[in-house]
């Protein structure tokens, strides 16, 4: 039996048995993180994709859709259902609820009125100073199902253009060609243009909507809010139901 | 036999799935390449050229100002689009400004054809507007 000679000092083979458990351990480490980068990117795009594609879940806040939404006011904010599939050929009916991404936020700071001479239509890219975004209230498991605040958005990879504006739900009250009468709107009677639809909060008086910023193109409609899924107690299919003091004069049908 | 033919769709399905959600994530996050088609931007951009789109960052967005008389002002958080080659382009002449939500993303860099890549120029019909 030939025998191996002994490491000259003994430092050197607690050495030798260190760096081979450490080989060891790094191949277990590689692997393991082989696996998790397979996972994440499998993973990730397929949920951020049936997120934005398909469907999520999205929390009310504010008073503007009630009763329908968030009767409690303050204290239980609804989650609701947010059916992007249905959304996808803009096709709306009078008296859907629908989320819309904001046609302009009014918490931005006012830009400077710019005028031009000729009346030619003013163009001024000088870039003004601008609040940093606000970040959505993303989506969250309601407390007691999963512990986990999950934000969809990172903000440094993940920063949608659409995304980080506002989203607003609003009920669509009127189509295009329909002419309607409205309540606080600088137009006594408004006819939707092609393209647009007209959108209230059931809350009149209280709702940032079609009365402040008029008509909204179809193209900024983002879904269809469905069912509301917390609290339970409130567990409903949101039905589709034009009030009737809403409908138009005239519609083109 | 008819197994693995079954599960070789399967996993081809399954390579589709996740390619595609990956590209969704890169057309809507990052941006993408688009091939451009019509007159309307030339010289800047003929036909048939490539071209890479970043999605557009939120600064752009408060530099409207308040709708006063028809088409004197751009109103708030609206965009006035047009085409470089002004005789033969559809634009916000004809359909007026565009909410800023309805835009996709910013063209930045041609791609194709290579004579003639690089980052964009600026506007030829830059001079037509002020802001005095």
């Amino acid at each position: 039996m030939k025998r191996v000679p002994p490491p000259p000092f003994p430092e050197i083979k607690l050495m030798t048995v260190y760096l081979r458990g450490m080989a060891q351990s790094q191949g277990w480490v590689r692997r393991y993180f082989r696996a998790f980068c397979k996972g994440f990117f499998v993973a990730v795009p397929v949920a951020v994709t049936f997120l934005d594609r398909v469907a999520c879940v999205a929390r009310v806040e504010g008073a503007s859709m009630q009763p329908s939404l968030n009767p409690g006011g303050s204290q239980t904010s609804d989650v609701v259902l947010l059916n992007h599939w249905k959304a996808r050929n803009f096709q709306v009916q009078r008296g859907d609820i629908v989320s819309l991404v904001l046609p302009w936020d009014r918490s931005q700071p006012k830009p400077p009125l710019v005028r031009s001479p000729r009346l030619l239509p003013c163009f001024a890219p000088k870039p003004l100073p601008v609040r940093s975004p606000r970040l959505l209230p993303g989506f969250y498991f309601p407390p007691g199902v999963a512990p986990v605040y999950i934000r969809i958005q990172c903000p440094i990879i993940l920063k949608s253009p659409k995304n980080p504006e506002q989203k607003i739900i609003k009920r669509v009250i009127a189509l295009e060609g329909d002419i309607i009468r409205t309540i606080g709107h600088k137009n006594r009677y408004v006819k939707v243009p092609r393209g647009h639809i007209w959108v209230e909060g059931d809350h009149h008086g209280h709702s940032f909507d079609s009365n402040s910023f008029g008509p909204v193109s179809l193209g900024l409609l983002h879904a269809h809010a469905t069912h509301i899924l917390w609290p339970p107690k409130r567990w409903q299919k949101l039905e589709s139901v034009l009030p009737p003091e809403r409908s138009p004069m005239q519609s083109e049908e | 036999m008819l197994r693995g033919v079954l599960g070789k769709t399967f996993r081809l399905l399954g390579y589709t799935i996740q390619y595609g959600c990956i590209a969704h994530c890169t057309f809507e996050y990052i941006g993408g390449v688009v091939m451009c088609s019509g007159p309307s931007m030339e010289p800047t951009i003929q036909n048939s050229d490539i071209v890479f789109a970043e999605n557009l960052s939120r600064h752009f967005y408060g530099i409207q100002s308040d709708f006063f008389k028809s088409h004197s002002y751009v109103p708030r958080g609206h965009v006035w689009l047009e085409g470089d080659n002004l005789q033969n382009s559809t634009d916000s002449r004809y359909y007026g400004p565009i909410p800023y939500g309805l835009i996709r993303g910013r063209i930045f860099f041609k791609v194709w054809p290579l004579s003639d890549c690089g980052f964009l120029r600026s506007s030829p019909n830059g001079h037509r507007f002020s802001d005095d």
